[in-house]
């Protein structure tokens, strides 16, 4: 005699593995179509005051620990950044002199110098909190914060702005794994060109053939009239049966230690 | 040290692991979110608030991947392999 079950376990909890990562692949993939920034626009206004919280309670603790920093610590430390700041200051001595040359020449050959207007924001999310190498900022399309903006920390150039919302911003680094930049070594006053491709955490490699002349410390630039400072190089690799030599280059500044950055707004054509 | 009553009966109560679990999103890595939410797997059933917070990462820090298709969410593609892998080998255990 056959019995019929009542109900299938069984197949039901076959419909639940199965089931349901395929409709939340055909979600996902809506989603991918239909570009996401209302839904990613709520989900960042809801995550917004736990960062700006998260942020002021990260202020209140540094400031909370620094007062239990020891004397002679803090003595030392403040020697070590004066020496410092003095052999910046020296080498920054003709930088406004450079800087006025520069001006001059490019007036010579026709071509305006860019007015740009720089907006600084706090970084509420920066990597390795987020798994594509991005950043959060607290500025956003009210205060003037468009997509493609540059985003600087000084004078070196980290990324781009790729979503914009009212008050935050989304900064894509050009060290994103597998993003391709196009570079320009710098090696005895010629400019070698490049694709740097982003390796994450600030960190780049360029290949290049075996003969270039490429140094380590040499600086990397972005190509343009008014070149930016893009990395340094670190390492050089090669074997002796390598064809290629695989340049390894490293953001000026880290950005796990960056808590502002700079969104360049360029006000005039070059 | 044991959890008291109150702890244990708020852990075991499913809303507060999704609250808890959205508020780390916000303010962990995102290895540790899943890690945790993978953990959870294993306490819940049908812990489909796995790909729900996949989601939401991506929608928070997102951006198109080159080398993946230009694809914003990679993450909650990988999510669902790993969400049938989950549950394949929590069929396969007893507890």
């Amino acid at each position: 005699m056959n019995y019929h079950l009542i109900r299938s376990v069984k197949s039901k909890s076959k419909l639940w593995a199965v089931g349901l990562p395929a409709l939340f692949l055909v979600v996902a993939t809506f989603f991918h179509f239909v570009p996401p920034f209302t839904l990613g626009g709520f989900a960042t206004g809801v995550a917004l005051p736990f960062w700006r919280a998260e942020r002021s309670v990260g202020e209140e603790l540094r400031a909370f620990f620094a007062y239990f920093s020891s004397r002679n610590a803090l003595q030392a430390k403040v020697e070590k950044l004066s020496e410092e700041l003095t052999s910046a200051n020296e080498l920054l001595l003709d930088r406004n002199l450079l800087i006025q040359e520069n001006e001059a020449l490019k007036e010579q050959f026709g071509r305006t110098t860019t007015k740009s207007e720089r907006i600084i924001g706090a970084i509420l999310v920066a990597p390795p909190r987020s798994p594509y190498d991005t950043a959060i900022l607290d500025v956003g399309a009210q205060n003037g914060v468009a997509v493609g903006d540059r985003v600087l920390a000084g004078s070196a150039i980290l990324g781009l702005v790729s979503k914009v919302y009212a008050h935050t911003s989304q900064v894509e680094f050009f060290s994103t794994a597998g993003r391709k930049t196009p570079i320009g070594i710098l090696h005895e006053g010629r400019a070698i060109p490049a694709d740097a491709v982003g390796q994450g955490g600030g960190e780049f490699i360029a290949t290049l053939p075996k003969e270039t002349e490429v140094s380590v410390k040499d600086s990397v630039s972005m190509p343009g009239f008014s070149p930016l400072l893009f990395a340094e190089v670190e390492s050089i690799e090669t074997t002796a049966t390598d064809s290629f030599a695989h340049v390894r280059f490293k953001n000026p500044v880290p950005l796990f230690s960056l808590r502002f950055l700079e969104v360049e707004k360029t006000l005039a054509g070059e | 040290m044991t959890m008291t009553t109150t702890t244990r009966a708020l852990f075991s109560r499913r809303w507060f692991i999704d609250l808890l679990l959205i508020l780390c999103a916000f303010s962990a890595p995102w290895w540790l979110t899943l890690l945790v939410a993978s953990l959870f797997f294993f306490v819940f059933d049908r812990f489909w608030e796995l790909l729900l917070l996949s989601l939401l990462i991506d929608l928070l820090y997102g951006t198109s991947r080159a080398y993946f298709f230009n694809v914003t969410f990679v993450l909650s593609f990988c999510a669902v392999p790993l969400y049938i892998f989950l549950t394949l080998i929590r069929h396969r255990m007893r507890f």
